[in-house]
């Protein structure tokens, strides 16, 4: 992708940096890890420091100084999730505030507004909202509400030459809705395209050929982009079924929590045996926790100084953002396959088999499988 | 002491607060704080590290080529050390809580973390107590450091003594009396001085560091302040010989999301030339303030300029104050990690100008100086 930051191999991860600040994690930090794209939230920024101060000093990335690219979400998510009270209407969505208990209403002219003045290179269309398992007339309401919300977005966004809004497709795990969703948003022509309302604790084999059935269909050309998916498999699984882009806050949340990803799974840091182990949490890791300190070392450091939380969450980003350049480079030399099976044979050494969701979705990817 | 003077930054276990390799690598870090309560409880870890090839202490903790300086009790924890009735050890606060620790088992902890320095254990006995009190107590602090000096003679580690007693002034000689025979021994190599760390109490400062002095005038030790290491307490330890300070103060400031303002370091050799060279006085030091920008209060941190101008840190050269204000609303840890950043910073800097000036032999001119614009 060339976006106005510059070029982003794909697929790729995006970081979670909520309210302008990756947890722990300096920008001068994530630019040398590599990353090229992050992603910000525009609920939690429109309420600080506020849509008004950031075009008043540029946009965000002058604000946090972060000279590569951003992509914010539209506020839908949170708005939802977040809020004790929320009414969704036609007109938008009056939800009460966390930070303060007051009353807000944001239309789909408001979160562009706010995306505006942020100044993110991508942004996303504000949609209705609802829980994947949602079915029947709700799910219906909000698949059909979410179109119309695409063309109030798409005529209130001010800034069509340096901003790229893409749609989100919902529909939830129903193929009707889904198809519906889809083409309408095809008919609007965009520069990518996001799958929404997944990840949201639906069946995997739901979950699979949910998104199947949107890169199918998306055009070909333009990126994908698989909203709330971060675990090493699924980005995995979903890259070879034509997702480019991905997000999730799991890499850093659990690293707070003292995990961390390995080729082999999840290492528990805190877990006692890890105590005297004196190895770095994956050999030939170049990132900073596992060049300069042992499990052994973060095992005792975790949950009492920070600065453990910070390299943890240094290491997990570090993991995904090369796995992604690591698959990015067996494209192009033809050796995907090869590649997909080395990881799975490694993430799932421990269990001893590869669930029956991956290979049936690797299948339907015409990458053949071997089981452990 | 390979540096003068020698800053000894606080850890834990090892770790610099909320300071990552990469994040250290423009602060030129040289020492680190080796709190013992951080490390009692991972002994086992410890002994079977000695066995693995290729793996020190220092590498474990990726303190490689730092001084390290190990001390029972390190000012940015509460509390660490509690005074015990029985004589062979004292109490210190580890991760599990308060424990009995025999001086036996700080000094094989000692062995086990090999530090450049190390300050031998202590008891500083209650506030308000009796004369026995007193002297049991440093009785004890003194029979504590005669144990270390023998036990760890047959390795490189420099002993210090620990002179307890606040400011009193009988204390502190009784705590440098019964510690003198320490003198004799060829790995004691100098004292740290506790209680120092009341504000603006210069004039008992100055009475209390000149009777430690008096009792040890005849010997070429080298004195160590322990405490938060407040610039003004640096400026006017300098002035009275001390070579090292403990340093916590720009990781608490940081904690507390306020962000250092040194004065101007840069002073015109005419404007030092007319300044005395003689040891700063106490009433200079009265009324002078530290400047600094608080960010949870301070209505023009929310600018959207660096916290200074002229700082060349890295968080002055690449946010602003606008941001980190941003940061402590959103109650983000990394306002924290930015204003460690560039409170240490400010630290370094000012190592760096004191070693100029004590080679340049304008110390005490250059004080004076800095404190004229405070």
């Amino acid at each position: 992708m060339r976006l106005p930051h510059g070029e982003v191999k794909t697929p790729v991860y995006m970081p979670v940096g909520t309210k302008g600040a990756m947890k722990g994690v300096t920008y001068q930090e994530m630019d040398d890890l590599g990353c090229k794209l992050l992603l910000a939230n525009t609920y939690h920024l429109a309420y600080k420091p506020g849509g008004d101060l950031l075009e008043k000093v540029g946009g965000l990335h002058n604000f946090v100084n972060w000279k590569n690219n951003i992509l914010t979400d539209s506020g839908g998510f949170q708005m939802v999730s977040m809020s004790q009270l929320s009414e969704v209407t036609e007109e938008g969505v009056t939800f009460e505030s966390p930070y303060d208990r007051s009353k807000m209403h944001l239309r789909p002219e408001d979160s562009i507004h706010t995306q505006n003045q942020i100044g993110a290179d991508i942004i996303m269309a504000l949609d209705d909202v609802v829980k994947t398992a949602t079915a029947g007339l709700r799910m219906q309401e909000a698949s059909e509400r979410t179109t119309r919300w695409l063309d109030r977005d798409i005529a209130a966004h001010k800034r069509k030459h340096d901003q790229n809004l893409f749609p989100i497709v919902q529909g939830g795990v129903d193929s009707k809705l889904r198809e519906q969703s889809l083409n309408d948003l095809i008919q609007r022509e965009a520069n990518g395209y996001a799958i929404g309302g997944l990840a949201g604790g639906e069946d995997k084999a739901d979950f699979w050929k949910t998104v199947v059935q949107c890169t199918t269909k998306l055009p070909k050309n333009k990126p994908r982009y698989l909203m709330g998916v971060g675990y090493p498999v699924d980005i995995v699984v979903c890259s070879c079924l034509g997702v480019d882009m991905f997000d999730c806050v799991f890499s850093t949340r659990t690293a707070r929590f003292g995990t961390a990803f390995t080729e082999h799974g999840f290492l528990k840091l805190k877990n006692n045996e890890i105590a005297n182990v004196f190895e770095p949490i994956q050999k030939g890791c170049q990132c900073q926790a596992c060049k300069n300190y042992t499990q052994s070392y973060l095992h005792y450091l975790i949950a009492k100084e920070e600065v453990a939380c910070h390299l943890i969450s240094i290491h997990n980003l570090n993991y995904l953002i090369q796995l992604m350049l690591n698959l990015h480079q067996s494209i192009i030399d033809g050796k995907l396959t090869g590649f997909v099976n080395g990881f799975l044979k490694n993430w799932y050494q421990r269990e001893g088999k590869i669930p029956q969701w991956v290979i049936e979705a690797l299948e339907y990817a015409r990458l053949p499988i071997e089981q452990l | 002491m390979k540096k003068s003077p020698l800053f000894i930054y606080s850890t834990r276990i090892g770790a610099y607060y909320h300071l990552t390799p990469f994040n250290q690598q423009t602060l030129n870090l040289e020492t680190a704080l080796i709190s013992a309560g951080d490390f009692f409880h991972m002994e086992n870890t410890l002994k079977k590290l000695e066995s693995q090839p290729n793996m020190s202490f220092r590498k474990y903790i990726n303190q490689e080529k730092k001084t390290l300086y190990m001390s029972s009790i390190d000012n940015y924890k509460m509390k660490c050390v509690e005074r015990s009735s029985n004589y062979d050890g004292v109490k210190i606060t580890q991760l599990g809580g308060n424990k009995f620790i025999k001086n036996q088992q700080y000094n094989n902890l000692a062995r086990l973390i090999n530090p450049d320095i190390l300050v031998s254990l202590t008891e500083q006995s209650e506030i308000q107590t009796g004369y026995n009190s007193i002297k049991r107590s440093a009785q004890k602090s003194a029979k504590f450091l005669k144990e270390s000096l023998n036990e760890l003679k047959d390795t490189q580690i420099c002993i210090f003594g620990a002179i307890q007693g606040g400011l009193d002034i009988d204390q502190k000689i009784i705590a440098a009396e019964t510690q003198r025979f320490a003198a004799d021994y060829q790995n004691f190599k100098g004292l740290t001085l506790y209680g120092f760390n009341q504000e603006d109490s210069w004039r008992e400062k100055d009475m209390a560091i000149s009777a430690i002095q008096t009792v040890f005038h005849e010997y070429n030790l080298q004195y160590v302040l322990a405490g938060h290491g407040e610039i003004l307490s640096i400026l006017w330890g300098i002035s009275w010989g001390i070579k090292g300070f403990e340093i916590e103060e720009p990781f608490r400031f940081a904690q507390n999301h306020k962000a250092l303002l040194l004065p101007k370091l840069e002073a015109k050799k005419t404007e030092l030339q007319c300044l005395s060279g003689d040891r700063i006085n106490f009433y200079e030091l009265e009324g002078k303030k530290i400047r600094f920008v608080n960010f949870a209060v301070t209505s023009d941190s929310k600018e959207n300029v660096p916290i200074d101008p002229e700082c060349s840190c890295v968080v002055c050269r690449k946010h602003t104050k606008l941001y980190i204000s941003h940061l402590v609303e959103c109650k983000e840890m990394n306002s924290q990690v930015l204003l460690t950043i560039h409170n240490i910073h400010q630290y370094v800097q000012l190592q760096q100008k004191l070693e100029e000036m004590h080679n340049q032999q304008q110390l005490n001119q250059w004080i004076r100086w800095v404190l004229q614009q405070l």
